[in-house]
């Protein structure tokens, strides 16, 4: 078994005394060397708990640890892109990349950086870029760093489609000559679904799906046919209409295909379907089990 | 040593991202020192109207000593010397505070630095010790020449306002600004990590530096204990005098409090030997005071600004990981 990327066990973290829980009770795992999809609807907790990995936000409780070791003993091995592209406004482009280097003399990599960074005007402020343009520069920045393990918030939100398609084409190169784990995430899964290998989904601070893309999606059907009892499978959402009834069920031993007309849900639609349903209950493959609640199982 | 390698490239960063304000305080520091220049040639260039070749202190071919306008308008610029080196500091204090700390924390650009190779306390300690260590190096040379500037004439008479006693000039003639600057730029950290807003944080920082300045100012007399002449002796050379009056037979204090009337002044020394004065006493502290006082005031100074960058990591390593 390869190591863990992220592995979070009970992890909880407020947004200050009055505004309640951003995250709680959330345990999971996240095997090394994926690419890594962590969605969920807006304020569902994916920031915090990517700052949390990045170490820049410290849990009020239970743990994450982050390539084997604390969030703060990675700072050289991981990189971080934060939703607002943090950069420092008063620096050009040339100066900003400059910093990227004195700030990780030890692992900075120009030839990484400016393969991203490469179209941008060199001399122009940071202020005076685009969206787009800030996006680009602060995951050059990441890319230089050469990290093990790549949290990115929302990196595809201000690109435009064929600037989205050669940056993505970047980082799965990257993660595939290197080896390095990638997480992004976003509340729009199509923007990642065709990258992505592995699944978190976050969801009122907690995580309700996690693992394998294909093993998810293995895990659920969808079934069509007359009203009937669904037992013994679990029922994520159903919809009767006269006499028909839909269902998503996630599967509990082998689905009567004589009863029901049985189709594989899409990603987009199981998210949806548990989306509208909060009451059904978490799914964890087993790689995505945290040791603590897999030695418990 | 190596955490010394590990700062350099967390401070570069910080030089190149402030340098508008470095050069601005070069200039101010610059500006300071060519007006305590300007002011000794402008002196020189008067003094054949002040002083004759002869060598006693009196202008040729008149009686009376007469100081020119470029000496008693040096005299006010530089008795107010110490003031403007602590305003410096203060100015220090609020930049720490303010644009170099807490904007990032309230921009978010902390996130850019501490995803880097840079651990937020690193990232602390190079924002702590690139201003102390500049600010200190501003103040090693602003001190000798305003000391320079201030020894144009101290054995001219009238000029009271230049000794080093006197309330403007002490702040900046020792070890007590460098006290001074240290506090600034830890009340600034402290107040950026608490607040979190540029212009609350430096507006703060300035406030609590002030408070803490005024209140040594007006008890810094009471940091040594002074010396006592009994008898109508009176204090020799350039002191600082505390406090004076008359002393009962028992050696209670009287002084001049209840002596004034609607009508003005009645002479003191006989309203005090009739509240029982016996004999005239004068407390003061003479030349030999001045380290010792100055010492006790930087130590106090430190021990706040320690307190301060030690609640200030606390908050700091309370929020991160």
């Amino acid at each position: 078994m390869t190591g863990a990327a992220i592995e979070a066990n009970g992890l909880g973290t407020t947004y200050g005394r009055k505004r309640g829980w951003a995250l709680r009770g959330c345990s999971f795992r996240l095997p090394a060397g994926r690419i890594c999809a962590l969605v969920g609807p807006n304020g569902a907790g994916k920031s915090t708990l990517l700052s949390l990995a990045a170490g820049l936000l410290r849990p009020a409780e239970g743990s994450v640890r982050v390539l084997g070791t604390t969030p703060a003993e990675a700072r050289t091995r991981l990189a971080h892109v934060a939703q607002d592209k943090p950069l420092y406004p008063q620096l050009t482009v040339a100066d900003t990349l400059w910093a990227g280097a004195q700030l990780n003399p030890a692992t900075w990599d120009r030839t990484a950086a400016d393969r991203v960074a490469g179209p941008l005007p060199q001399d122009a402020k940071v202020r005076t870029l685009s969206g787009g343009q800030r996006t680009r520069l602060a995951l050059a920045l990441a890319l230089g760093k050469r990290p093990e393990l790549m949290l990115l918030d929302e990196p595809m939100a201000d690109l435009d489609p064929l600037v989205r398609h050669q940056l993505m084409g970047v980082l799965m190169a990257e993660a595939a000559e290197h080896g390095t784990t990638i997480v992004m995430s976003s509340h729009i899964l199509t923007e990642l679904e065709g990258s992505c290998d592995y699944l978190l989904f976050v969801d009122g601070g907690r995580v309700r799906l996690g693992g394998e893309s294909d093993d998810i999606v293995a895990a659920h059907a969808l079934l069509t046919g007359q009203v009937r009892d669904l037992a013994p499978h679990t029922v994520v959402e159903s919809r009767t209409t006269g006499r028909q009834l839909t269902a998503l069920v996630r599967r509990e031993g082998p689905v009567d295909d004589t009863a029901w007309e049985v189709t594989e849900p899409s990603l987009e639609e199981l998210l949806l379907a548990h989306l509208r349903s909060p009451e059904a209950p978490p799914l964890l493959t087993p790689s995505a089990r945290a040791h603590e609640e897999a030695a418990a199982a | 040593m190596s955490t010394l390698t590990a700062l350099r490239g967390p401070a570069r960063v910080v030089v190149r991202q402030h340098r508008k304000a470095l050069w601005a305080a070069l200039a101010l520091l610059l500006t300071g020192i060519g007006s305590v220049i300007a002011m000794r040639v402008w002196i020189a260039v008067r003094s054949s109207d002040e002083l004759c070749p002869d060598g006693d202190m009196t202008p040729c071919g008149g009686g009376t000593y007469l100081p020119t306008y470029a000496r008693t308008s040096t005299e006010t610029f530089l008795s107010e010397g110490g003031t403007a080196m602590v305003l410096f500091a203060a100015l220090v204090g609020a930049f720490v505070a303010g644009p170099l700390i807490a904007r990032e924390l309230d921009s978010g650009t902390f996130k850019f630095a501490w995803a880097q190779s840079v651990s937020p306390t690193r990232w602390l300690v190079a924002r702590l010790a690139l201003p102390l260590v500049l600010a200190t190096a501003g103040c090693a040379v602003l001190m000798p020449v305003y000391h320079w500037g201030r020894a144009f004439g101290s054995d001219y008479p009238y000029a009271h306002g230049l000794e080093r006693y006197a309330e403007g000039v002490y702040p900046g003639t020792g070890p007590v600004l460098l006290g001074y600057v240290v506090l600034a730029v830890a009340l600034g950290a402290l107040c950026a990590l608490l607040l979190r807003r540029t212009l609350l944080a430096a507006s703060t920082t300035t406030l609590l530096f002030g408070l803490v300045f005024v209140v040594m100012t007006k008890v810094r007399y009471r940091l040594w204990p002074p010396v006592r002449l009994t008898g109508g002796a009176r204090p020799e050379g350039a002191v600082w005098h505390v406090r004076s009056g008359m002393l009962t037979p028992s050696g209670k204090e009287v002084g001049t409090e209840n002596c004034f009337t609607v009508d003005g002044f009645v002479d003191h020394v006989a309203c005090m030997r009739h509240r029982g004065g016996v004999t005239q006493f004068v407390d003061y502290h003479p030349a030999s005071h001045f380290w010792p006082l100055q010492l006790v005031e930087t130590g106090i100074v430190l021990v706040l600004a320690a307190l301060a960058v030690v609640v200030a990591f606390r908050v700091l390593r309370h929020r991160t990981a």
